[in-house]
């Protein structure tokens, strides 16, 4: 080593030493992003981390052909580096509502991070090489510091950004802090620059866009509806009627429709056993069924236990979702491929247009739409709505119909209770406890009595004639109370859901 | 007729005949202005010159064709399908009714295309009011009503009845429930507001001397009590600024109902009129409130529907009527078949006209019609709108009828509320707007110059108030033009001789239905004057034959 070398200054080790901290906060985040949206962690950080080392690769490879201006690329890389890496995670967030290819924009952005920070290091290296540095100097100096930096950046991220400032501001801090860099090296060497004005404009431009984007970064989160959920995310789709959301966490498979929680595959078992089962007791022969809503298969696999039924009609207003659960073999397993079975009829229509025109009897309807939260809704609820069933239900028949909880929303079960019992049919409420929804409500109709005529299975997991005796027993807190009928020209059902589970939200 | 008939018609009469291209109604065929705007596509349907050329090419030509009819109708709106539905339910067969548009229904017409029907004027009928017997028997034979409870009560068929939510009005950036206003308005406003509606409670109930309901549908049932019959005598301003009245809250609200049944300001609008508005509507349901509405996707192109059924081969749209000429034992009309450029003449024992009295003096030069001089029209435009959905804004949510306070036009109607189902992709909004800013012929003659994309942007520009990013969401708006749409029913022309004078049949073979001739353009009173023209004839055509008058 020259003694006489000069000292390598200061400024550029510390920007090593950051870029170095940054680079590895992309690929965190870009990771984290990865399996929080995707699911499957192990498989999306070892993509990302190869993908990230492979772009560096091909960064520092690219380095060779820059010869000029070298401090004038050192500090536009920087400030691209700066850029993408800082509102890539907000894209990620934001698009993934509404891109089908998600995957390959996230691949996309990652590798362009990667081969912008794998551009730095070299750049450095030649810069100080073309000074009067020792080689041996430039590289244990270098190295020293990138992998400081990145042992740095490995213990905050967990430790202190993700919890203290989460994903999209963590980004747009590190974002800033190569913007910094940039602007400080700017700065120090603007004389020996040949680009310093485009340079000077492009540095401010990128800082003023990510420091809003810091200060707006709650915004921008809201939009995105990722952050919602608690779990990751393993499919989404917004299909032309609802945003359907699959979500994951180790074997527990959720359902969200437009972000209400339809099932979870720890608990469903009870919900649509107490929903299939004790209709199924009071209907005498069941042959014919007709399932409304549900298009996630699972009333209709617990159809299926009964030897006694020919066919199964199911609307489902859409197709997306009945598609989905009769292709995806995750979800095949857990509705036991229900969909696919060859007594089961899937329409993808309106099911109030469907039962207006509809001339065929059925020895049982089970009535499994989303709860009232809208005037849409509303009037699948209505006395109307259910006066048409009555031309559709054998006289024999039953229906059952999904009703809320009546716990939380003790006005809006009763209220369904009513309606039902306004065209003529007599009702038996039940509710049983499903852990993941709260106390859940059920109504049977008919215009028959109630007798029951078959015993339940033996082999169900929840289902049995004690715990539907308990389950028609409505503690204090929870008893029938008096609402109006439900009515098209009232909806007063979606009145009170709102003001019910307002009170509980 | 012969041909020299044609000579007949004088340089001066033929001018008068060009007078017809004030009617109101609008030839489909030939749409005035079809301009396609840049971004969002759409026609304007309107007034029309065309009417004039059609007389001048009639005239030209020799008859083509003479028919005979008993009874021969003339405009197909609810008065005109009214009238040919009694009939036939009378076993009188034998009539024609003639309609000028190619489409039937007057001012109760709709449109439809693939993403469903909307009206393009007439949208709601009121629950009547139990004395209105026979339109209760009409909605009852058509279903509309379901049946009786066990007090009398009408039933109404659900999907007929307004779905919940019915009507907003967009105040300070918040959509509040009903078009009252009741939003940051002051103490003063809330107590003038509360005395005005008691007011309009009494006069609800009121009777006359004479034991009749002192206001009632149909008009005609009200009472002659000049206790009451003297509010005709001032405008409806007049009278509230009498009362005490001066909240502007309150008074924009008026003026918005009067507006809305009327096309007339409270400064025209008489104060009878005014009173009516509110008092008049006694509906009761044993399944809806008494001020629920019946309402359709295509307005009251629905009972129009019902009305035209059974008779459809006896309508012949396309024709115009241009002369009509009293014989001694029979009339002569003059009917001009556009599509086809034929001329016919009907020779019929009986005729009703069920258009316009404003069309006497061109149609029947012959007889004095002075006093049709007071028959008032106000022009209004109806746009129909598609949209994708768009951010409806705080507050209640969307509704049926959405109203703007202080807003240029009357607000909008969903067509697509009584759908059922789940959802929908493309909205269709049908906006309001009489045309009042300046007499009725100004605003007409501006009404006719203007272009599509000037009443999109106006349209736009007040819808905007109340939805900021509209626009974007626009795919398609049509406009149409009502020259003549509404009577208005302006200081002592409800009460007065003319509107009298009018009604009266000419020696049993002329006789008048149009809704115009109650001062007040609603539906009950076009079904009103259908049903008791029908009556008259019907009485005259077999006035020996008792049965068929008590089928009816
Ligand atoms: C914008 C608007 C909104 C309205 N909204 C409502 C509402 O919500 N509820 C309500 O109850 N009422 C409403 N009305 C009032 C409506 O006018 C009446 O309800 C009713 O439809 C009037 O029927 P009619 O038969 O009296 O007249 P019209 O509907 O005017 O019928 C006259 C017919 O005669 C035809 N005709 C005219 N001249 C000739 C000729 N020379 N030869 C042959 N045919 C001819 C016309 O084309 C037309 O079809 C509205 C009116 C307008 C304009």
């Amino acid at each position: 080593m020259d003694k006489n070398a000069t000292k390598i200054p200061f400024l550029l080790l510390f920007s090593v030493f950051l870029v170095a901290t940054c680079g590895l906060i992309y690929e965190l985040i870009a990771g984290t992003l990865a399996s929080y949206l995707m699911g499957d962690s192990i498989s999306q950080f070892s993509i990302i981390i190869g993908l990230y080392l492979f772009s560096m690769g091909i960064g520092s490879f690219c380095s060779k052909y820059f010869d000029e201006n070298l401090l004038d690329w050192f500090i536009q890389i920087e400030l691209l580096v700066g850029l993408v890496g800082g509102i890539t995670s907000s894209i990620l967030f934001i698009i993934f509502n509404s891109v089908e290819s998600f995957q390959w924009i996230l691949y996309g952005l990652i590798s362009l991070t990667g081969i912008f920070v794998g551009l730095e290091i070299p750049l450095l290296m030649q810069i100080l090489n073309q000074s009067n540095f020792g080689f041996k100097d430039i590289i244990s100096k270098v190295f020293t510091f990138d992998y400081v930096g990145a042992l740095l950046a490995s213990i905050l991220f967990p430790l202190v950004f993700m919890p203290k400032m989460g994903l999209i501001r963590t980004s747009f801090f590190f974002g800033i802090l190569n913007t910094l860099v940039a602007l400080l090296v700017l700065y120090h060497y603007s004389k020996e620059l040949k680009y310093r004005t485009t340079l000077w404009l492009q540095a401010f431009f990128v800082f003023i866009l990510l420091t809003l984007g810091f200060i707006f970064s709650d915004k921008i989160l809201s939009w995105a509806e990722a952050s919602t959920y608690d779990e990751k995310i393993i499919f989404a789709k917004t299909s032309p009627y609802q945003r359907i959301v699959l979500t994951r966490q180790d074997n527990n498979i959720k359902l969200f429709l437009n972000r209400n929680l339809q099932f979870s595959s720890f608990d469903e078992y009870r919900y649509h056993e107490a929903l299939i089962h004790p209709l199924m007791t009071f209907t005498k022969n069941p042959e014919k069924i007709l399932v409304l809503g549900g298009g996630d298969g699972m009333a209709v696999r617990e159809l299926l236990k009964y030897t006694s039924i020919k066919s199964i009609t199911l609307i489902d207003l859409d197709a997306d979702m009945t598609n989905l659960f009769r292709k995806n073999e995750m979800l095949t397993r857990l509705n036991q491929n229900a969909l696919n079975n060859i007594k089961v009829k899937v329409l993808n229509q309106d099911a109030f247009l469907w039962i207006k025109q509809n001339k065929i009897l059925f020895d049982a309807i089970v009535i499994d739409f989303p709860d009232p939260n809208n005037f849409a809704l509303g009037k699948l609820y209505s006395n109307t709505f259910y006066r048409e069933l009555t031309h559709t239900l054998a006289p024999e028949g039953f229906i059952v119909v999904q009703s809320t909880s009546p716990f939380m929303a003790p006005k809006s079960y009763w209220c369904v209770n009513k309606t039902l019992q306004s065209v003529g049919f007599k009702t038996l409420p039940y509710h049983v406890y499903v852990p993941s929804f709260g106390d859940w409500g059920y109504v049977l109709a008919s215009k028959q009595a109630f007798i029951s005529r078959n015993v339940f299975q033996r082999n169900l997991r929840f289902m049995n004639d004690e715990t539907f005796k308990q389950s028609q027993f409505f503690p204090k807190d929870m008893a029938q109370r008096a609402t109006e009928i439900n009515k098209l020209n009232n909806q007063i059902l979606v009145q009170y859901f709102e003001e019910e589970w307002a009170k509980v939200m | 007729m012969g041909k020299s008939d044609v000579d007949k018609i004088s340089r001066k009469e033929f001018l008068e005949l060009s007078g017809l291209a004030l009617v109101g109604s609008t030839l489909g065929l030939q749409s005035l202005v079809s301009c396609e705007s840049e971004k969002i596509h759409g026609k304007v349907v309107g007034a029309n010159h065309a009417i004039g050329h059609l007389v001048k090419k009639a005239i030209s030509l020799p008859i083509f064709q003479s028919k005979k009819t008993q009874v021969l109708i003339i405009g197909s709106g609810i008065s005109g399908l009214v009238a040919g539905y009694y009939l036939q339910k009378a076993g009188i067969t034998d009539y024609e009714i003639l309609e000028l548009e190619n489409h039937i229904g007057g001012n109760a017409t709709f449109g439809e295309d693939a993403v469903g029907r909307y009206p393009w004027a007439a949208h709601y009928l009121p629950i009547p009011s139990p004395e209105n017997k026979i339109l209760i028997d009409f909605l009852a034979e058509n279903k509309i009503i379901t049946g009786f409870d066990a007090n009398g009560l009408p039933i109404y068929d659900e999907y007929s009845l307004c779905f919940h939510p019915e009507e907003r009005l967009f105040v300070k950036g918040y959509w509040q429930e009903g078009l009252i206003p009741n939003l940051d308005i002051s103490e003063e406003d809330k107590t003038q507001i509360e005395q005005f509606l008691a007011k309009m409670e009494l006069f609800k109930h009121a009777r006359g001397n004479d034991g009749k309901w002192a206001f009632t549908i149909p008009l005609a049932y009200s009472s002659a009590d000049n206790a009451f019959t003297n509010f005709d005598k001032l405008t409806m301003k007049e009278w509230l600024a009498k009362e005490g009245f001066t909240s502007k809250a309150l008074l924009w609200y008026i003026n918005y109902c009067v507006l809305d049944d009327y096309g007339t300001p409270l400064s025209e609008v008489s104060a009878w009129a005014g009173i009516h508005y509110f008092a008049s509507r006694k509906g009761n349901a044993a399944n809806a409130k008494g001020n629920d509405v019946l309402t359709w996707s295509e307005g009251n192109g629905f009972l129009m529907k019902l009305l035209a059924k059974n008779q459809l081969k006896n309508i012949k749209t396309q024709r115009l009527v241009y002369q009509i000429e009293e014989k001694s034992d029979s009339v002569l009309v003059d009917v001009f078949d556009w599509k086809n450029e034929k001329r016919e003449t009907y020779t019929a024992n009986q005729v009703i006209w069920a258009i316009p009295q404003m069309l006497r003096p061109y149609l029947m030069p012959k007889q004095a019609s002075e006093f049709v001089k007071r028959f008032s029209y106000s022009p209004w435009i109806v746009a129909n709108l598609e949209t994708k959905p768009f951010d409806s804004g705080r507050g209640q949510a969307l509704s049926w009828d959405n109203v703007i306070y202080e807003g240029e036009g009357l607000g909008y109607i969903l067509a697509n509320h009584q759908n059922v189902n789940q959802g929908q992709k493309t909205w269709q909004l049908t906006y309001y707007k009489p045309l009042v800013r300046e007499m009725p012929v100004e605003e007409r003659k501006k009404a006719i110059e203007k272009t599509h994309e000037n009443w999109l942007s106006e349209i736009i520009a007040d819808l905007k108030k109340a939805h900021p990013k509209i626009e974007e969401a626009i795919l398609k708006m049509d406009v149409k033009i009502w020259g003549h749409a509404m009577i208005r029913p302006t200081v002592g022309f409800i009460h007065g001789r003319e509107r009298q004078m009018a009604q009266q049949s000419l020696n049993e073979k002329i006789h008048f239905a149009h809704s115009d001739l109650s001062g007040v353009s609603i539906f009950e009173e076009a079904f009103y004057h259908g049903y008791e023209t029908a009556k008259k004839i019907i009485k005259n055509y077999a006035n020996s034959n008792v049965d068929t008058l008590a089928k009816i």
